[in-house]
């Protein structure tokens, strides 16, 4: 990082012309669609008005951030939102290596590849018919778990009041949804690993698993980090859909699974307020990234080839 | 039964068959329970609309009926023209930004490039800040005029600074010595890309245009900010449309007090949510071999051996 | 994808308002609030064709209407476009949002400063107070109407235009349509019978109808009936406050009766959660409702409730499916509050508003004249094309000849209803729901309640604008599971919500309304 002022910097623009030339299609479309529309965080400090537009209207400072603090709920969606990320990021990871390493295993290349393809199935299904699935599974009425718990003698569960379920519903339904999709970047990942090394694993008389956890895990690290700060980078950002399509109304439940998103949404779908809705997403946004500009450094001090920036 | 695998002539120890238990085991419940509800929706796409609202979902069809699917076809033309603007674009898409991305991966990827990790906090940053639909709706609608143009659907998801990042971690994986070869050798950066590291990494490829691929094909928001021309639809935001308009129109003539509704009470909707599941999945899961084909076997880096 | 989901509910308060659009003003414009017209200022000398404005250049105009344009719809507005050209010198162009989007690109039209002159706007579910808060609509003064339409100005009543009202302004120009805002039930005749009872005309046969289905192991309804019971003690919902009015209430059967009535410190509230606990605990309904995707006529259709609650309208249109499907339910409707006056719905649950940055708003406010009171416009914009989609029975009646062509109803031409020149539809088989149907209409048409002040009365929130979204925000942690019976401890559960709307500013709102109210009382004594 050393620095020769303007001479060498032009020096470098020369050495690096290439390398810019390939960049400069991305960066122009970047400044174009995303630095440029950004603009509209201020809107997070403005009254905005129509006639205004961002620009013209009036600022009114940190008003609008007001409502998501008094509304009493900031502290508990936040916790939430915070803790069902978490739990999503370890379990989802996890999950997704177990099926990638375990589906590199299988010999029978139909077995293989058919089991593959099933588990992306989910991915297309939206979360309005999961929302109407879950409740055919956990109605207490005519829900099919609930038949199924009186079939063997048991009590029905109500699910429907039952808080403390909801955080292992909502954890399972995104795993489930998201396996398939997940586990192809690792299954790529291990793709990419020269075979040769394979080979002289076996060769060193490693055991399956030893060449797993010493071989495979280590090999699709830089993948697994990668997507592990990618996911840190969202983790104030609750997946609205998800939530709100098997939540839904049921404010019974709100206290184990409220996120910010959800609760913004009901409390600006009347007033419909642009700076209220900028404000909240900056709080996120802001909190995201001061999580992800730590996360990064840990990472950094660890290894420095695994930071995202 | 694998008869490719080259380990296969070479007597299995007892660590090699625990593993086929549980790989087997293991791939086979996930993939289960993944199928089973898609059953069902393929059933209930097949059942009448009171037989759901009756009895929930169920394995098998019930009171067998085609009136979802019906509906979904009863102008096929303009779905077969949909599935056409869907699969152009999707293709056009991948294409293009598989290259954007590959290209711009590779460069933040190059350890000599000293100004890489500048450039990947400056397009990581997008992903954590945004200015809201305002903003954007303008830039596109106003500075940039692309109203019912077919740009409105290709360009707001050409470039992902995600896919960007995980194409990025696949190409660090590569070893430098391969590069530094190949420099060596004369080849320009260009040349370095396209012939040497691409073919390298076709399963980071495969994965990367699959998910640029699933995004144009599942997009529907942005036709419905931008598309008005209805023979410019794209297939997902066409079947979007259909189970809004039947909702809005089953409530409406629900509340019209005249007895002409009551013929539009049968209507399906719940049904029709599954066939259009049915009919948007279809396709896709027909051309996942193609993209499957590439997670079969690991590579071998031929070069660093020779 | 927020829009998505915001669909259903925009959806489901359409269709709350489209409730008896096409049931007219009914037969007895009885006192009060349906009065038919404007007193002495608004005959002003203008009549009819004769315009002071200016129409000697051409303009061309746009509206955007939410639906979908239907297969006939060019042909229709083609002949509409030729009564315009003729009478105003302008042509108009109509544009669409549709159901799902309307959420998301309502507000974005506006955002982006597009060019168009008129749009479709309704109280709360399509944006009206939000866009006037934002500036989007233009003021319509009351010179400005009564020149540029001024049979408008005659037709719509008074307390439509003090409904419409924002911070002394008007922005729209309401539909003239006498709905009922009162719930009715649609109740199974079989059951009825076989709990003895042949009636329920009040809380008390409600509650014990309820509680005869909960013995006999039916499912009553597929909810509280919260509605149901504030109206019958006599209560409304006010226009502009926190819940869609439903936080707030006010005694509209006491005209003398000017106080605000929270929820939360409301003993009837108490006491109304209390008996939902025990119906739910007897098995009235089922524990699930909140989740339910099932939709509000589900339980009644298929046999899982007993009753459904709704308007007049949808009981009857579901009544009737019910019963072709199942003779033997012999499904009914009932009035649980017979003995109340009742109240006509806001007018600005339908309406059409200017857009502030049309460059030709006389001339819109002209168009909107002729599709309001010009019977000929009307009938092609409401029912297509005579003869093609629709014919004429008698005067005032029409026969569906072709629905899919135009929609007679899809379109959302409602928003410039005018029942003083709406044909009713003609029925062939009549049944004895039918003839039910029509003796509670007539009921209702007969026994229209007094003005009260807060009737025309519409909060604006903008003023205390973070409190309001703080108790939105916070609110339905409680209210749901309230209303429906669901909680574990009423009490408990009361003072929690009472507690969080404390903090979240609920005091500040209510401080703010009885200001404003105690302003628009004033204002309303000194004319």
């Amino acid at each position: 990082m050393k620095k020769n002022g303007w001479k060498g910097f032009c020096k470098k623009l020369y050495k690096y012309r290439v390398f810019l030339l390939m960049l400069a299609p991305a960066v122009i479309y970047t400044l174009i669609f995303s630095y440029y529309p950004m603009t509209g965080i201020v809107m997070a400090f403005k009254k905005y008005s129509y006639a205004g537009g961002i620009w013209g209207s009036p600022w009114n400072g940190f008003d609008n951030f007001k409502f998501f603090f008094k509304s009493g709920q900031a502290g508990l969606v936040t916790r939430n939102t915070v803790l069902y990320n978490l739990a999503f990021i370890a379990i989802n990871t996890t999950m997704q290596i177990a099926v990638a390493v375990l589906l590199t295993e299988i010999r029978n290349k139909h077995y293989r590849k058919i089991t593959q393809s099933l588990m992306f199935l989910p991915y297309f299904i939206s979360w309005v018919i999961v929302g109407v699935m879950a409740f055919n599974i956990f109605s207490s009425d005519y829900g099919f778990l609930n038949r199924l718990i009186e079939t063997f003698g048991g009590t029905p569960i109500k699910f429907y009041t039952t808080p403390k379920a909801w955080p292992f519903i909502l954890v399972f339904f995104n795993v489930w949804k998201g396996i398939g999709y997940g586990s192809v970047m690792y299954l790529a990942a291990i793709m990419g690993i020269d075979t040769s090394i394979y080979e002289a694993a076996r060769i060193d008389g490693a055991n399956v698993f030893q060449r797993i956890f010493k071989v495979t895990i280590p090999m699709i690290m830089p993948t697994t980090i990668i997507l592990l700060l990618l996911s840190v980078g969202g983790i104030f950002k609750g997946n609205f859909d998800m939530f709100y399509n098997l939540v839904g109304s049921n404010g019974l439940l709100y206290n184990y699974t409220d996120v910010i998103d959800t609760l913004t949404f009901r409390a600006l779908i009347s007033s419909n307020d642009f700076g209220m809705s900028a404000a909240v997403g900056l709080y996120q946004s802001v909190l995201c990234f001061i999580t992800v500009v730590i996360v990064n450094k840990l990472v950094g001090l660890y290894d420095k080839d695994y930071t995202l920036f | 039964m694998g008869s490719s695998s080259h380990t296969s002539k070479i007597k299995r120890g007892k660590d090699a068959v625990a593993l086929d238990i549980i790989a087997y085991g293991f791939c086979g419940i996930i993939a289960l329970v993944c199928l089973v509800p898609f059953i069902m929706i393929v059933s209930g796409s097949f059942s009448s609309e009171s037989a759901i609202i009756q009895n929930g979902f169920s394995l098998l069809p019930q009171d067998f009926s085609l009136e979802a699917y019906k509906t979904v076809f009863k102008d096929p033309m303009v779905v077969f023209r949909a599935y056409g603007t869907t699969i152009g674009l999707t293709i056009v898409g991948t294409v293009l930004g598989l290259l954007l991305q590959t290209m711009t991966a590779y460069v933040l990827s190059r350890k000599e490039f000293e100004w890489r990790n500048q450039f990947s906090f400056f397009f990581y940053f997008t992903t954590l800040f945004s200015g809201g639909l305002v903003p954007y709706y303008v830039l596109m609608t106003q500075t940039l005029n692309l109203r019912d143009s077919y740009l409105a659907l290709l360009l707001p998801l050409l470039f992902s600074v995600y896919n960007l990042l995980i194409m990025k971690s696949y190409i660090v994986g590569l070893p430098d010595s391969l590069i530094e070869a190949a420099k060596i050798d004369g080849c320009g950066e260009f040349r370095i890309l396209f012939r040497i590291v691409m073919p390298l990494i076709k399963p980071a490829l495969a994965t990367v245009g699959l998910f640029i691929a699933l995004a144009y094909w599942n997009d529907w928001y942005n036709a419905m900010l931008y598309i008005k021309d209805t023979n410019k639809y794209p297939l997902q935001y066409f079947l979007y449309q259909q189970v809004n308009d039947i909702e809005a129109y089953k409530k409406l003539l629900a509340n019209n007090a005249a007895g002409s509704a009551v013929s539009a009470i049968s209507l399906p909707t719940q049904s029709l949510k599954m066939a259009l599941t049915i009919v948007v999945t279809g396709p896709i899961v027909l051309a996942y071999p193609l993209v499957q084909k590439y997670f079969v076997q690991g590579i071998t880096i031929g070069a660093v051996k020779g | 994808m927020k829009k998505s989901t915001k669909k259903l509910v925009s959806v489901l308060l359409a269709s709350a308002m489209a409730a008896g659009m096409l049931a007219g003003c009914g037969s007895g414009n009885g006192k009060g609030s349906t009065g038919d017209s404007k007193s002495s200022s608004a005959a002003s000398g203008t009549s009819g064709d004769n315009l002071s404005a200016d129409t000697s250049e051409h303009v061309d105009l746009t509206m955007y209407l939410i639906g979908d344009r239907t297969p006939d719809f060019d042909e229709v507005y083609a002949k509409i476009n030729e009564i315009l050209e003729e009478k105003l010198n302008c042509s108009l162009n109509v544009e669409f949002l549709s159901w799902g989007e309307h959420d998301t690109k309502y507000s974005l039209l506006f955002s982006s400063q597009e060019d168009f002159d008129l749009i479709f706007t309704a109280s709360s579910w399509c944006h009206y107070e939000q866009t006037v808060s934002l500036g989007g609509f233009a003021p319509l003064s009351e010179d400005f109407i009564k020149t540029y339409a001024p049979d408008i100005w005659e037709v719509v009543p008074e307390m439509a235009w003090e409904q419409a009202k924002i911070d002394g302004q008007i922005y729209m120009v309401p539909s003239y349509a006498n709905e009922f805002g009162q719930e009715v039930l649609a109740v199974r005749g079989d059951l009825m019978e076989k709990y003895g009872m042949d009636d329920i005309t009040s809380w008390d046969d409600l509650m014990k109808f309820y509680k005869a289905c909960a013995a006999d192991g039916i499912y009553a309804s597929q909810g509280g009936p919260w509605y149901p019971f504030f109206q019958s003690q006599g209560y409304s919902t006010t226009g502009g406050a926190p819940k869609g009015g439903e936080l707030i209430l006010y005694h509209t059967q006491d005209p003398k009766d000017l106080e605000f009535q929270y929820i939360g410190e409301w003993d009837a509230f108490r006491e109304y959660c209390q008996e939902m606990k025990d119906l739910v605990d007897a098995g009235a309904w089922s524990s699930d409702v909140l989740n339910s995707s099932d939709e509000r006529q589900t339980g009644l259709l298929t046999g899982r409730t007993a009753s459904m609650s709704w308007n007049l309208g949808t009981c009857l249109t579901y009544g009737k499916q019910a019963n072709e499907e199942h003779p033997d339910w012999n499904v009914t409707m009932v009035d649980p509050n017979k003995n109340l006056s009742k109240k006509v719905n806001s007018y600005i649950n339908n309406g059409v508003a200017i857009n502030a940055n049309s460059k030709n708003k006389e001339r819109a406010m002209m168009v909107l004249n002729e599709f309001y009171t010009n019977p000929d416009v009307y009938d092609l914009a409401m029912l297509g094309i005579e003869g093609k989609h629709w014919e004429a029975v008698g005067d005032d009646q029409y026969k569906v000849i072709d629905e899919s062509g135009y929609g007679v109803a899809s379109n959302c031409n409602w928003g410039w209803n005018n029942c003083t020149i709406q044909r009713e539809e003609y029925l062939e088989n009549r049944t004895a729901l039918d003839d039910k149907y029509e003796s509670i209409k007539d009921a209702f048409n007969n026994n229209i309640k007094e003005d009260h002040v807060y009737d025309g009365f519409n909060f604006d929130s903008s003023n205390v604008s973070t409190q309001f979204a703080a108790v939105e925000a916070a609110i339905d942690n409680y209210y749901n599971p309230l209303i429906n019976g669901l909680v574990d401890d009423v009490d408990a559960s009361i003072d929690a919500m009472n507690a969080a709307m404390d903090s979240a500013g609920i005091q500040d709102i209510l401080d703010e309304m009885n200001r404003q109210a105690a302003e628009y009382v004033a204002e309303k004594e000194e004319k």
